[in-house]
């Protein structure tokens, strides 16, 4: 039913996608540490072994840097479109549909692909060197708190729109 | 005069000494003000005043989405306030079709799916629910749209999927906030020829708020309305409830 031009600019892709910016960063910060520390030759790993744990303890400090930005800024994200979610979610809510019927439209017209690809990378990376220590569950966990942090939004835009009354388009102006 | 009981029996929407007054702390302001009228069936009455007048507040009740702090508003022999919560989800679905003036249409969805959301709750066939948007959409004149996304129609087109999505649940009453407003007066004319012929073909009552002057033609009646409150009422099939 979709022209080929079509473009369906889904509320809130750009969330997902910022986001797997941000896990991928987190991901790309220790297998750098990874691929720097198996550059060492062998036989010098021992007398370096203060120089790659301090390597390893920057790629942490990088990773939790790189989370904690990532979750300000879909934080940030999710704030501002919040007037165009809850345009959609009035919408509901003025021809009928019930609260929870919104929330699961909202939810699958959100894409979580992108995390779920991060997520996966993550994982795929982890069952190829488990005992580097480096920790897939670090990335795997951002991708997952931020998918709960991302339902719980939308459930609070559907709860608040409709407890509301009248009809604003999530504008929260009052016309006419 | 018509008496109280004649009123009932012929009035789809009735507006009833209906105030609302929103508080905050420093003052209290009243959108309407013991606002009282009735719209026939079958009737297709605007609502005119500038803005801030009251008129989207007034929508509002009529389609249960706000609610009187004094008074009662009653549409199709139903008092919104008296709804609880399934029923009033069933009232916004089954009873009125709302037209925006900002069209809301949601952006990555096409049309079908659009003119489909009124129809998401009703026990129908998949076919039937094909049929019926499928008409609905060919009705105002955007069969060959329907896969079209929101971006890429006209304003004027915008509008009458938003009719359409109004229509095809079949309420009785239409209710349409400034739908020329955001239209140029060619556009505005067509939208308003569509959202009458229609409502007239299907016998639809239609309360329509504006301040395009130029609309008035086209209607049975007009409300005027200032500072929430009625000032004049001009036409047929509009009751003035013994204002």
């Amino acid at each position: 039913m979709c022209s080929p031009m079509a473009r369906r600019h889904r509320p809130l892709r750009a969330v997902s996608l910022v986001f797997a910016g941000f896990v991928t960063l987190v991901l790309l910060s220790q297998l750098s540490a990874h691929f720097f520390a198996e550059a060492i030759p062998k036989h010098l790993q021992a007398q370096n072994a203060a120089v790659i744990s301090s390597i390893q303890q920057t790629s942490t400090d990088l990773a939790f840097a790189a989370a904690a930005l990532g979750l300000v800024f879909a934080g940030a994200v999710l704030l501002i479109t919040r007037q165009r979610v809850a345009a959609d979610v009035d919408v509901y809510r003025a021809t009928g549909l019930q609260s929870s019927s919104a929330f699961l439209r909202l939810l699958r017209s959100h894409s979580l692909a992108p995390l779920a690809w991060v997520a996966g990378a993550a994982a795929a990376t982890a069952l190829v060197d488990v005992d580097f220590g480096l920790n897939a569950l670090f990335p795997i966990g951002l991708a997952v708190s931020f998918a709960c942090l991302l339902v719980a939004w939308l459930a609070f835009v559907t709860s608040v729109s409709f407890s509301r009354k009248g009809f604003e388009g999530g504008s929260g102006g009052r016309a006419g | 005069m018509t008496t109280p009981a004649a009123e009932a029996a012929i009035a789809a929407i009735v507006f009833d000494s209906v105030t609302k007054a929103y508080s905050s702390k420093a003052e209290s302001v009243k959108a309407l003000d013991g606002v009282s009228f009735s719209v026939e069936k079958g009737g297709i009455v605007a609502v005119v005043g500038p803005s801030g007048s009251g008129k989207t507040t007034l929508l509002n009740m009529a389609a249960a989405l706000d609610f009187p702090t004094q008074g009662t508003v009653k549409v199709a022999g139903v008092v919104t306030s008296s709804l609880g919560k399934e029923d009033l989800q069933k009232f916004r679905n089954e009873t009125v079709g709302v037209v925006f003036q900002q069209f809301f249409l949601i952006s990555h969805m096409t049309v079908f799916q659009n003119v489909m959301i009124p129809l998401i709750p009703r026990h129908l066939s998949s076919a039937e629910k094909t049929k019926r948007i499928l008409q609905s959409i060919a009705d105002v004149g955007l069969a060959d749209k329907a896969g079209r996304l929101p971006s890429e129609l006209s304003g004027g087109e915008l509008q009458r999927a938003a009719i359409a999505r109004g229509m095809v649940g079949d309420a009785p009453v239409i209710l349409a906030d400034e739908p020329t407003g955001n239209l140029d007066h060619k556009r505005g004319s067509e939208v308003m020829d569509t959202l009458v012929e229609e409502s007239r073909e299907r016998g639809k009552t239609v309360l329509i708020a504006t301040h395009d002057l130029r609309l008035l033609d086209r209607v049975d009646g007009v409300v005027y309305l200032e500072d929430g409150k009625i000032t004049k009422f001009e036409g047929r099939r509009v009751l003035t409830n013994g204002a």
